[in-house]
């Protein structure tokens, strides 16, 4: 089967920099895949390379077997790679109708846009005139997430989705991503909460220093981040095991 | 009553014009950053080409009409789209300068097709027609404009609020990367902004130019007026901006009908204020509004270049523009003489530009007025000596304080604009004042619109004769440029460039912004005013129209493109500036003739430099040094990559993770510390 995104030997970095040494994932449709690692690791520069936002120095972007390395972000999200950056990925002075507006990209209708986020996400309807500004944390993330939802994409990208939110709201999130996937989605999430996150995941891998760890099914990476708390540090080790 | 009826309606015909004119400003500004000091340009080419379809060939009205807005209006924004592309993420100072390039190349090309000594005018649209509403008279014209601006106002609501491309627009302004996931095309984005902008600018211009003579610095300066709407609107919103349309364009008729009822007694001195009622309302609004909502907007910002100074180097420098200045002027004619000592006038203005715009970041458009104020007050104190000069460098920094004090917190475009403000401010109104009284003695700004300015005597020397007073000049040059050296190499300037590049790492070195903005403003105006005096007594007398704001400008524009952080760059500015009267007597062959005609060299020059700047930021002496040395992308390159965004501003580099020692190295570079490390290893923006 060839997956649906990845990423082979990617070499990336900022100015003459190199953040990523050679990293290698692959995500299936219909498969929840979660990155985990300490701050700084390169997860997010990892992710900006999937998005198209940062092009690698070395190594390829596959998109249903394709080579679209060097593609632009903005032709990667027509596409249908829609990505949710880190941070409250929102406009902050456009309404929560003008965000829906914006979700068009993909040629679904304005009126399926809406009906598919108000269908999953009520609260947005009550906010529909309100400045995201002025939305809560949990509702951002909400407006930010109902692009995946409503654009119908083939690959979903979400950094660091707990940051900041209650565990009850991560738990919806993180079944929604489930739902997706399920829906034949290739879902690939940066997670520092890897509890909820390995519930969910049905792969996961550890990156450290720009390189991949660790990968596995989520029991394996449990019990590794496990032996991380009992003085093993996995999430700093340089070798590949 | 009947009369306030009257002048409500042209009010509301002016407002309708700043109306379209502002809301076309603020649409390019949000959606690109730029803020476009040609719009008033754009609309006069819209204007001249208007007339030449109708006029001159005598197209059909409405052909000509669908003509200038379905092509031309477009036509011109996309070009200015490309030519600009690149320049949002250059610095504010290279933005405001590229569109000031571009007014100055427009009204050069303008001046250029159409023969600036013709006279030419335009009918208003169903010429003669009027309505009479409550015994006021409104011609179809005035009723046309008032309808064209709300329809435009209702058309941008829709295409802003209710349209994908509108609502991308206004993403992109708010994070254009997370624009880009979304789907959305920022460059498209702009280069539609601009399209409209352009377009509507063309149409202003079309329904102004019937009320007054089809001149180029008139539309362009008429249309200033229109920066005071935008400012009321933040330069953001579009519903406030119209509100300040209606306010500037009210407020202005309404201070003409009152000036038409003054008493004799104060007329005079009231008269020219409302002329520059725009002006004040520009600045009471960029003074009074909360600075929060005046914040322009943070983007990825490259670090400039900053060019070391030696003292050697310098003296080398001082030197040969003094024996050069001799020897040219040992073989110039009379007329060419005159020109000569001005050359060095304009230089030391020039060079007065470089630590406030250069070293502090801080735009200032006042920098002839200050210039125009040391000269005056030269002038007023008539002493032959030299050190005459203090004063007129007293009272340019004095004039500087003035700009300095109220726009103590604003910064970038903001600051330009209050500055820009400042100028009209004093050349409309200031600068005309007829006999005051102060203190019981009777006091005239400009005797006649002239003063006589005295060139000085030293030590038995007789500088007034053109030869020794333009070595003078030279020498003073050299003095004045001695002075910038030393404030660079101090503690000082390392100031000046820490509120420019580090403003966080000046906090924490315990400095007060502020105070530092004030004394970049005081010396910068100090410099200005000797620059003024020196121009002034090369010219032997000053005047009123001669310090204008739009007569500063290619002062600016040419030390930006030469590089404003080099000093060296004002010797250029006043030789291309002032020097045509000089090239034109030597044996250059072809050049000379090139310079006799200076305005077409001059518009060149900076047509030039507006498409150049986004490609060359530090301008051109830093690069050509560098390419000199074999490395033309080499230091300033990577200077040019170390693009930082919002949330990783330099003094942060060294925080969010261990910075290495090259990254250390490189940040010291980046923001100008690397040479004077030994001396202030204290006030570094380590982490
Ligand atoms: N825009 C940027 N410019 C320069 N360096 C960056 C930038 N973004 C991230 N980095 C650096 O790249 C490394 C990896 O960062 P990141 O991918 O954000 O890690 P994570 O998401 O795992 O916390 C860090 O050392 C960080 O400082
Ligand atoms: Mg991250």
């Amino acid at each position: 089967m060839i997956p649906l995104l990845a990423l082979r030997d990617v070499h990336a970095g900022y100015d003459s920099i190199e953040v990523l040494h050679g990293v290698s994932v692959h995500v299936d449709a219909g498969e929840v895949v979660v990155l985990l690692g300490a701050n700084g690791a390169g997860k997010s520069t990892l992710l900006s390379v999937a998005s198209g936002m940062l092009v690698p120095t070395a190594g390829q972007l596959l998109v249903a077997g394709q080579d679209l390395t060097g593609t632009g972000a903005g032709d990667l999200a027509r596409a249908g790679i829609c990505t949710v950056p880190e941070g409250r990925s929102v406009f902050p002075s456009l309404t929560v109708a003008e965000h829906l507006l914006m979700m068009t990209h993909r040629g679904v209708s304005a009126a399926d846009v809406e009906e598919r986020a108000y269908a999953r996400f009520p609260r947005l309807a009550d906010r529909r005139q309100q400045s995201a500004g002025d939305l809560s944390g949990g509702e951002q993330q909400m407006l930010a997430l109902a692009r995946a939802v409503a654009t119908e994409p083939s690959v979903v990208l979400v950094d660091e989705l707990s940051m900041g939110l209650a565990p009850i709201i991560v738990a919806e999130l993180f079944a929604l991503l489930r739902g997706l996937a399920d829906d034949g989605v290739a879902v690939l999430v940066v997670e520092q909460m890897a509890q909820a996150a390995l519930d969910t995941a049905d792969r996961a891998a550890v990156v450290a220093n720009g390189r991949i760890t660790h990968e596995g099914d989520p029991e394996r990476i449990r019990s590794v981040i496990a032996d991380a708390y009992l003085g093993v540090d996995p999430l700093a080790r340089q070798e590949t095991t | 009553m009947q009369q306030f009826l009257s002048f409500t309606a042209s009010g509301l015909t002016s407002a309708a014009i700043y109306a379209l004119v502002a809301s076309g400003l603020v649409l390019t500004y949000t959606t690109t950053g730029i803020f476009n000091f040609a719009q008033g340009a754009m609309a006069m080419v819209g204007a001249f080409t208007f007339w030449q379809f109708a006029e001159a060939w005598g197209w059909p009205a409405p052909v000509a009409l669908v003509v200038c807005i379905g092509v031309i209006g477009p036509l011109q924004g996309l070009l200015v789209a490309r030519m600009f592309q690149g320049l949002e993420r250059t610095s504010d100072t290279v933005r405001l300068v590229a569109t000031l390039g571009l007014l100055l190349g427009l009204i050069g090309v303008v001046h250029a097709i159409w023969d600036p000594s013709v006279r030419r005018s335009l009918d208003p649209f169903a010429e003669g027609r009027a309505v009479t509403v409550l015994d006021v008279r409104i011609t179809y014209h005035q009723l046309l404009t008032m309808a064209v601006a709300v329809v435009v106002a209702a058309a941008l609501w829709v295409l802003l609020r209710h349209t994908r491309t509108g609502v991308a627009m206004r993403a992109a302004v708010d994070n254009r990367s997370l624009a880009t996931l979304n789907g959305a095309r920022p460059a498209l984005a702009g280069a539609i902004a601009w399209a409209i902008g352009s377009t509507l600018a063309v149409v202003s211009g079309i329904l102004v130019a019937p009320t007054i003579e089809l001149n180029a610095l008139n539309l362009a300066l008429l249309i200033v007026n229109a920066y005071g709407a935008a400012a009321i609107g933040r330069l953001r919103s579009l519903p406030w901006t119209f509100v300040g349309a209606l306010v500037l364009g009210l407020t202005r008729d309404y201070a003409i009908w009152l000036r038409s009822d003054l008493p004799a007694s104060v007329a005079p001195y009231l008269g020219g204020l409302s002329n520059a009622v725009p002006a004040i309302v520009l600045l009471v609004v960029l003074v009074l509004l909360p600075p929060a909502q005046l914040r322009t907007s943070t983007r990825a910002v490259r670090h400039e270049v900053l060019p070391k100074l030696t003292w050697s180097g310098t003296a080398i420098t001082g030197v040969a523009v003094v024996v050069a200045t001799a020897l040219v002027i040992a073989r110039l004619g009379a007329t060419a003489l005159l020109g000569a000592a001005g050359i060095w006038g304009i230089a030391i203005i020039g060079l007065s530009l470089v630590p406030l715009v250069g070293y502090a970041g801080q735009l200032s458009l006042a920098q002839l007025s200050f210039a125009g104020v040391g000269a005056l007050a030269y002038a007023h104190l008539g002493w032959n000596h030299p050190l005459g000069l203090l004063w007129a460098a007293l009272w340019g920094a004095l004039a500087a304080a003035c700009v300095a004090l109220p726009a103590a917190r604003l910064s970038g475009i903001y600051l330009a604009l209050a500055s820009g403000a400042f100028a009209l401010l004093l050349e409309q109104w200031i600068f005309l004042l007829p006999e005051i009284s102060i203190f019981g003695h009777p006091f005239t700004v400009f005797e006649r619109g002239t003063m006589p300015v005295a060139r000085p005597e030293l030590l038995g020397w007789d500088l007034t004769g053109d030869r020794a007073y333009a070595l003078y000049a030279a020498v003073v040059f050299s003095l004045c440029l001695a002075l910038v050296v030393a404030v660079r190499r101090g503690t000082v300037g390392l100031r000046f460039v820490a509120l420019k590049d580090a403003p966080a790492g000046l906090a924490a070195t315990g400095t007060d912004a502020a105070r530092t903005k004030l004394a970049a403003f005081a010396l910068s105006g100090a410099i200005a005013g000797v620059g003024g005096a020196i121009a002034g007594g090369a010219a032997t007398s000053i005047s009123a129209d001669g310090y204008g704001m739009f007569a500063g400008l290619p002062i600016l524009l040419l030390m930006v493109v030469l590089g404003i952080r080099s000093p060296r760059a004002a010797i250029i500015t006043g030789l291309v500036l002032g020097g045509s009267e000089v090239a034109a007597d030597l044996p250059l062959g072809p050049l000379s003739s090139a310079f006799e005609s200076g305005g077409v060299v001059q518009a060149m020059l900076i047509g030039v430099a507006a498409v150049a700047m986004a490609r060359i930021p530090d301008g051109l002496l830093p690069e050509l040094s560098n390419w000199a040395r074999g490395r033309p992308w080499g230091r300033s390159g990577s200077a040019r990559s170390r693009s930082v965004d919002v949330s990783g501003a330099p003094e942060l580099v060294g925080l969010r993770t261990a910075a290495t020692a090259t990254e250390l190295a490189a940040l010291d570079h980046a923001i100008g510390l690397s040479s004077v490390r030994s001396t202030a290893g204290g006030a570094r923006a380590r982490g």
